[in-house]
Formats: C-alpha cells, sequence, structure tokens
C-alpha cells in the first residue's frame, strides 16, 4: 500500500482524523510562533488532516483565524491591543495574511 | 490514476509556486515583518519586566519612574554612563540610528533616492571628518572614557537586541554605535543652532531685488529695546565699541545653489527662552533658574530625560539622544539652560580655480579631495567628489560652487564642557566649564544653591580680518584675496582659536539680578561683531515686560510665577495689529458680513489660546496678509516664502511702504481678512485649538500611527509659550529649577521612542496643557535593569 493510500485510511477513521487535526494545529501553531513559515506548515497540515477538500480550504482558512486570535489575545495580554489597533494598512495585511497563506497551504489536500 | 497524477502535479506547482512566490517576492518581506506572533514587526512588544545584564564596568541599576525615564545608579561613572548607553538604546535605538545615519550622508541607503540631496549635502560637508577629529582630540579626557563605556552599552542593544519597529518597517539592523558618532550628535545640534545660510540668502535677495531692499528686509538690527543685556546689569568688558553696519557683500552667489543650500539649515522657529532670577526678587531668597528651547518637535521628542546619580554625584535633566551627558538640567550645585544666541560662526567663500586648483593668495592649490560613494536603496548608488581648501569644504552644486568655514569643522571640547557641568559644584565650576564650550554659541543661564546667578555666552566667536582689518561675516569673501580670514582655526584638525573673541571679552553678566534670554540681540554695543541678526523679539520683550513689572512690584517671584509666565500667551503682533485691523474693517463698507469675525478680533484679549475664535481668526489673517504683501514681487524675482523677512518687519511696514505700491495697506489687510475667512469656514475650524493640535508633531517616516494624536493646545511662533503648528517647532523641554525646592519639567511626548510604549506620548497632555511632572533627583520606580560585573570581564 502506498503511503498515500495509508494516510488515506487512517484519515477515514474519524477519531484519528480528528487527533491528527488538533496534533496538525498545535504543531503550527508553534512553527507559526517561531517563524513565518508555519503558517504554510499549519495550512498544510491542517488541510492533510482534513476528510474532504472543501473541509481542507475551510480548515486551512479557519487556523488562520486561530492564528490572528492567539495574536490579537496576546497583544490584548501585552496592553498593546490599541497601539496595534492603530497601525492602518499593518493591521490589515497582518489580518489578511494567516487566513489567505494557510488556506493556500491547505491545497495540499489535493495531493492525497 | 492519470487524471489524479495530473492534479497532484497541478496543485504542486501551485502550491511550490506560491511558496516560491513568497520566499522570492516582496510578500516575503511583508511576512517576515508583519505575520501574527512570528513578524519583526512585534518584537518591540515583547519588553521584559526586568532584565539582568552583564557588562564590563560593574554594578548599576535602572529604574523607570512613572513617566519612563531612567533613574539610574552606578557604582562609578564608567558603569553609570553604560547603563544610560543601554537604556537610551532601548528607548531610542532607531532615532540615534536615523539621527547618524543623516549626519553621515547614509539615509538613502535604508529610504531610497527621496533623500539624496540631504545626503549629498552632509557628505560634502563631511561632517563626518568633523566628528573623528573631535574625538581623536578627546578620546583620552574624562569625557571620552566615559563616551566609551557609554557606547559599549548602546551597543548591548545595537548589535544584540535592535528591536524598535522602525528597524522592522524599513527592514535593516543598525551597525554598532562608535564614540564618533555620539560626537556627530553634538556636531548636529551645533549645525542646527548654528548653521545658517543668511548670507547668501540675503545675497541673493540683494541681487534679485537690490541692495536697498535687502537692507530693509533684512536688518542687521531690529528696532527695539529689549537685548539680553540691558543697562544697569551689563558686565563692562561688554559694553565696549560699537556694532558694526551691515554692508551688502560685493560677491554674488549662484541662485539655484543658495535654494537648494537653504533647505539644510535649521527649521524657521528654532529658538529658546530662558531666564534666571536673583534671591534678591524671589519669594524664597533663593534663585530660580528656568528654560525651554525651541526646536523641531516630533515623535520622539529630540530630548531624553535622565536622571543619574553615583555615589558622588547627582544630575537630572535632558540630554540628545546619542549624547549620554545631561546638557540642560540640575545637580546637587545649581541648574543650567540654554537659549541660542544666534552667533555667525560660519562664512563663505568664492574662489579663482582652474583645472582642479584654486588660488589662495599668492600661489594656486589643488582641492583637497576625496571620492566618495552614497549608496541608494533600491537605486543606482551615487558617486561623489568632496572637495576642501584652506577654510574648510566646499558645497558643488552644477557647477557652482561655495567655500565654507564653521566652528564646528575642527576639534573642539564641548563634550568635555557638557561633562564638567554634570560635575559642578557652584558657579566658578561652570565657568571653567564654559571655557571648553567650543560650539555650538549659546546664552548660558545658571544658579547656584549658593545663590549666584551667572549670564554667559559660549562657543568660539571668529574676528575674520581682510588685509588685517576686522570685518563683519555678513558677505561672501573671496577666498582667493585673503579675505575673511579666521586666525588660529584648522578645518578638520586642531584649531588654537587664538584670533577668536577670547573668553573674558564674550558677553556675561556675573550675578544678575535678573536676565532673559530669548534669542534676541545680546547687547546694545558689542566690543566684537556677534551675529549678522537676531530672532523676532517678542518674546523677549514679554519676559522683560513681566519679570520687570513683578520685580518692580510688592509680589515676589516664585516658581507659580515662573510657570504662569512659560504659560504667556500674549502675541505683541496680534498687540500692535488687531487695533488697525479691526478699524479698518469697521471702516469698510461691506463688513456686514464679517460682523461677527470683527467683533470677535475687538473684543479679544491678545492670547493665542485654544478656546479663541479670535486667535485662529488672527494666526490665519497675519499669514494671509504676509503672503499678500510679500507673495506678488517675491515671485516676480523667482524667490520662495522662504525669503520673506520676519514678522517684526512685516508688523512695522507703514501705509507708504513701498510694498503696498499701486495698492492700500487697508485695502491688502482686508483681503488677508477675507481669505482668512474663508479658509477658516472651509476647514469648519471653530476655535484656534482646532487648527493649532499637536497632530503637527509627526514621526520622521511620515506614517500616521508613529504620530502625536491632535491634542488643542495653546501658543503661537510670538509667544512666550511657544509653539509653531506651521512648522511644529517650539517648547522642546521646560523646565523650572528654583534652588530651595522641588524642580519640575516635561517633554512634548513620551520618553520613550518605542511605539508600544505607554511613555510613547504620556507626557504630550501635560505639554499641551502647559503643566509639569516631578523631576526630582530622588531614585525611583521599579527596578528593570541589573547590570552587573561579567565573569570573563
Amino acid at each position: 500500500m502506498s503511503l498515500t493510500n495509508r494516510w488515506r485510511r487512517f484519515r477515514s477513521a474519524e477519531a484519528w482524523r480528528w487527533l491528527t487535526m488538533i496534533v496538525a494545529i498545535a504543531v503550527g501553531l508553534v512553527a507559526a510562533w517561531v517563524h513565518w513559515a508555519g503558517l504554510f506548515v499549519g495550512g498544510a497540515l491542517v488541510g492533510l488532516a482534513s476528510a474532504t477538500r472543501g473541509r481542507a480550504l475551510l480548515a486551512g482558512f479557519g487556523f488562520g483565524v486561530l492564528v490572528v486570535a492567539l495574536f490579537v489575545v496576546a497583544l490584548f495580554v501585552g496592553g498593546d491591543l490599541t497601539q496595534y489597533l492603530a497601525m492602518g494598512r499593518i493591521v490589515a495585511i497582518s489580518l489578511a495574511l494567516p487566513p489567505v497563506v494557510a488556506a493556500f497551504a491547505a491545497l495540499s489536500r489535493w495531493l492525497v | 490514476m492519470d487524471s489524479d497524477l495530473t492534479r497532484r502535479a497541478l496543485v504542486g506547482a501551485i502550491l511550490a509556486g506560491g511558496v516560491g512566490a513568497s520566499v522570492f517576492s516582496p510578500v516575503r518581506g511583508y511576512l517576515e515583518r508583519f505575520a501574527p506572533l512570528s513578524g519583526s514587526a512585534w518584537d518591540a512588544t515583547d519588553r521584559p519586566d526586568s532584565r539582568t545584564i552583564e557588562g564590563p564596568y560593574g554594578a548599576a541599576e535602572v529604574r523607570y519612574d512613572e513617566y519612563g525615564v531612567p533613574n539610574v545608579t552606578g557604582e562609578s561613572e564608567e558603569a553609570l554612563y553604560y547603563a544610560v548607553g543601554y537604556a537610551q538604546a532601548r528607548d531610542r535605538a532607531f532615532q540615534l540610528d536615523l539621527q547618524r545615519r543623516q549626519m553621515r550622508g547614509e539615509l538613502s541607503a535604508v529610504v531610497g533616492e527621496q533623500t539624496l540631496d540631504s545626503d549629498e549635502f552632509r557628505t560634502k560637508m563631511d561632517f563626518a571628518g568633523a566628528a573623528q577629529v573631535t574625538w581623536d582630540s578627546l578620546a583620552d579626557s574624562r569625557a571620552g572614557a566615559l563616551t566609551e563605556a557609554y557606547t559599549a552599552g548602546v551597543n548591548e542593544i545595537m548589535a544584540n537586541d535592535p528591536s524598535a519597529l522602525e528597524f522592522s518597517l524599513l527592514e535593516y539592523e543598525p551597525d554598532p554605535w562608535t564614540p564618533v558618532d555620539t560626537i556627530l550628535m553634538q556636531k548636529q545640534i551645533a549645525w542646527t543652532l548654528t548653521g545658517s545660510f543668511r548670507t547668501l540668502r540675503t545675497s541673493l535677495v540683494a541681487d534679485r531685488l537690490g541692495g536697498e531692499v535687502a537692507e530693509e528686509l533684512y536688518p542687521s538690527r531690529l528696532d527695539h529695546e529689549s537685548p539680553i543685556i540691558r543697562d544697569g546689569g551689563i558686565d563692562q568688558a561688554s559694553q565696549q565699541g560699537s556694532r558694526t553696519e551691515h554692508e551688502s557683500s560685493p560677491h554674488t552667489v549662484d541662485p539655484a545653489l543658495a535654494d537648494w543650500l537653504s533647505q539644510f539649515e535649521s527649521p524657521s522657529g528654532i529658538g529658546s527662552n530662558s531666564w534666571v532670577v536673583s534671591g534678591e526678587h524671589t519669594a524664597s531668597g533663593a534663585p530660580i533658574v528656568a528654560n525651554d528651547p525651541h526646536l523641531s518637535l516630533m515623535a520622539p521628542p529630540v530630548w531624553y530625560e535622565m536622571n543619574l546619580s553615583t555615589p558622588a554625584t547627582s544630575v537630572r535633566g535632558v540630554t540628545f539622544p546619542g549624547v549620554p551627558f545631561v546638557v540642560i538640567g540640575e545637580n546637587d550645585a545649581g541648574a543650567w539652560g540654554f537659549t541660542n544666541t544666534g552667533a555667525d560662526v560660519i562664512d563663505f567663500y568664492r574662489y579663482d580655480t582652474r583645472n582642479g586648483e584654486y588660488r589662495y593668495e599668492d600661489e594656486w592649490r589643488e582641492f583637497e579631495t576625496e571620492q566618495r560613494t552614497i549608496e541608494v536603496d533600491g537605486g543606482e548608488n551615487k558617486q561623489m567628489t568632496v572637495r576642501k581648501t584652506v577654510h574648510g569644504p566646499v558645497i558643488e552644486r552644477e557647477g557652482e560652487r561655495v567655500g565654507v568655514a564653521w566652528t564646528g569643522h575642527t576639534a573642539e571640547s564641548t563634550p568635555q564642557a557638557i561633562y564638567q557641568y554634570s560635575q559642578s559644584e557652584g558657579l566658578d565650576d561652570i565657568v571653567e566649564a564654559t571655557r571648553n564650550f567650543d560650539v555650538p554659541t549659546q546664552n548660558l543661564v545658571y544658579a547656584d544653591r549658593d545663590g549666584n546667578t551667572l549670564y554667559y555666552v559660549t562657543g568660539r566667536i571668529p574676528i575674520r580680518t581682510t588685509d588685517g582689518e576686522v570685518v563683519p561675516g555678513d558677505r561672501i569673501f573671496d577666498g582667493s584675496a585673503g579675505e575673511g580670514e579666521w586666525q588660529g582655526f584648522t578645518p578638520f584638525g586642531t584649531s588654537s582659536w587664538e584670533g577668536f573673541v577670547p573668553f573674558e571679552e564674550k558677553p556675561h553678566v556675573m550675578n544678575p539680578d535678573y536676565i532673559g534670554t530669548a534669542n534676541q540681540r545680546v547687547v546694545d554695543d558689542p566690543e566684537h561683531y556677534i551675529a549678522e541678526a537676531y530672532s523676532d523679539p517678542y518674546r523677549g520683550i514679554r519676559i522683560y515686560d513681566r519679570l520687570d513689572r513683578r520685580a518692580q512690584s510688592d509680589e515676589p517671584i516664585d516658581p507659580q510665577f515662573v510657570k504662569e509666565l512659560q504659560r504667556d500667551t500674549l502675541d505683541l503682533r496680534a498687540e500692535a495689529l488687531v487695533p488697525l485691523l479691526v478699524e479698518i474693517a469697521r471702516a469698510a463698507d461691506d463688513t456686514a458680513e464679517i460682523g461677527q469675525y470683527v467683533d470677535a478680533l475687538d473684543d479679544w484679549d491678545r492670547r493665542m489660546e485654544r478656546d479663541s475664535l479670535a486667535a485662529l481668526l488672527f494666526t490665519r489673517w497675519f499669514d494671509e496678509y504676509r503672503e499678500r504683501v510679500f507673495g506678488p514681487t517675491f515671485e516676480e524675482h523667482d524667490l520662495g516664502s522662504s525669503y520673506y523677512p520676519n514678522d517684526w518687519v512685516l508688523q512695522h511696514l507703514g501705509p507708504d511702504s513701498r510694498w503696498f505700491e499701486g495698492r492700500s495697506r487697508a485695502g491688502v489687510m482686508l483681503d488677508a481678512l477675507d481669505a482668512a475667512i474663508e479658509e477658516i469656514e472651509d476647514a469648519e475650524y471653530d476655535t484656534y485649538g482646532g487648527y493649532n493640535t499637536t497632530g503637527a508633531m509627526d514621526h520622521p517616516l511620515g506614517l500616521d500611527f508613529l504620530g502625536y494624536p491632535a491634542l488643542p493646545t495653546d501658543g503661537s511662533r510670538a509667544t512666550v509659550n511657544n509653539y509653531a503648528v506651521e512648522n511644529p517647532t517650539g517648547s522642546s523641554w521646560r523646565m523650572v529649577c528654583p534652588m530651595d525646592g522641588p524642580s519640575q519639567g516635561v517633554v512634548p511626548g513620551g520618553n520613550s521612542g518605542s511605539y508600544y510604549s505607554g511613555h510613547y506620548d504620556d507626557q504630550l497632555e501635560l505639554w499641551a496643557d502647559t503643566e509639569y511632572k516631578s523631576m526630582s533627583r530622588e531614585i525611583r520606580g521599579e527596578s528593570t535593569l541589573t547590570f552587573e560585573q561579567g565573569d570573563d570581564q
């Protein structure tokens, strides 16, 4: 059995799929905290863990939104949210980057 | 299977293409800087509450008080200034690097072609060369040793933790700091305060409009009776001699070159207020020092406040980022402040030239030349030739050239003087330190806790000679003929200063009862030529008027009065012109529609207060009037508004002035009033505070979010409470130091240059409301940075 088929079979078991998704999100978040390439890694991993291609795109987008949410919470806790929200175009860029990049990376679901 | 392979290949190609585009395109820059969680733009949000740093100079500690002012203690001065360097770079790293780049002519390397002119000018002026020779002469001094310690502290941040947001926005990391960079910062402020091309501009206006007009527009002496040193308080050494008369230059200057150079001198509005009042006139019997230097207002401020302490010394005040020592402030013994004297310490020369040589007296000499490259981010690097003569650098532009001699272009010992101020134990020490204060020329005011007061002009003032005769410096000299020589001056070397005004002969007053300085004429009849001209005297007149009245009253002067004087918003331009304007407006037949505005002007107390409609109307009217008086003629002769004369000259134009030929003064005034009203209504301003806001204080990068919020404030360019919103300059630091009570101060903005810091703009509202905060020398605040002796040191 090819590696692709093994992964498909593994993913078809719902419990394993959810576990894989959680691990993918965790790995992706840690990677995104360390380097911007983590947005690609996280998006690709949650895409691969998704049941369907449509859900993969949603999962990638959702991962990006989660990154943004975590970022905003971190700024709020650190007392920097007000200054961040005043940054104009930079805010728009930083909010758009994770969902777009992660959803794009979730196209990896089309590979397997 | 084939379709699977095709799909995978296609998707794989898309993914690879997307990743590749991210890595090898500008998208990568956005990701590196702004990706949430990991982007470098967010590094500056991660500031640990406390940190221990191992350093080479021993134990020190930095506590930040409630306004982010570092309260620094050190077991030795070396340990102290190492911590000072660290704290300054932690709070202002980008400002340090930007200023250094500007002075070195290296801005274009990070911001692109838009700063190429600035880089070209500063490269040709070779400020860096002047800083190098100054450092060479200072390195072995005590100030030099402490500058080395400071530099090491700066580099703990510059080299290891350059997290300032601006570095991320511009996508570069700073080079290590050097002691020469610190000297460059001092050269920068010296240039800001003394680097004037007035001689060239006056010469150009004389060429275009005639010498008589130039003399009228740019008089060397303004007609007022309020010099800094007045009758009764003048040191005898300063009373002798007579003033020099302005003479038009026989040598002209290329207009394009003069225009080009004018952009590199100080913005209009650079000035300051200070006064010192002896115990004779104070409620407590102890002197009071007040100072508010007027410099460019921007985010972050030009000043950085520090409270420094060692077992032997305690000093608090402000310094320029990049400079270790307190420049204006207070120590155990006394307090000191500065305003700009405006002395003429720069001259200009033309030369006969041939084939790369210039004639100097009887011989042809080769220019001292050096090839330099200006790096340009995203553009083509520019090659440039730096030329120098016996007088100093040569500025060339499109085939035209002018030689420059400036007192800052030599080794000088001002950093030593500034360090000595911190160490001073009274009046005698201050006078001795001032001997070392070579550039810039400043009005020093000082008081000590023994009750002494002092006024002294700092800085080296050249005595020019042509054929052995002393001449003023308000003309372009024929450098080939040996005109305008400065004896004892060696550009880019070490000067003996032997031909300069002797220290004892510079204007000064020992123990004045009170003395006020606001960039006006220093003294009516100086023994030596001091300056081509001085600032508008409005602030100086008002300060002396209030000090005189208070001193002659039964009420003694106290810190509250001194603060009220710093808050003074009476505009003497309005005092002089508004009654006339109202009279003209009332006499006109068609003023029914503007009646409410005329009534407002009539009822107005002439104070530039934020809630005043009349103040708003006056400030817009004045500028419209100025434009209507001078604009047509200047435009006809291809001269921009930067060549207009100062406000005092405009105010005193009578109805028969040549500037109203073919028009009536009343008509011009009314036209200006109509235009001002239209402007106000179009902009929907209701009061002066809607126009006169702190929003004009921008960050050098021009990004809105880095600038300051628009808080309404008071004051104009002519009031003691000084704020020129049209070209944001004004009170860059306000300080009141009673010798027997708590001192106070405030900066326009905040002490931190870190955008995410709570101290980025936490003093702005205080400043806008002319309020103060403590500048106590008690060490306060939570311990944030602890410095320990490193194991390997």
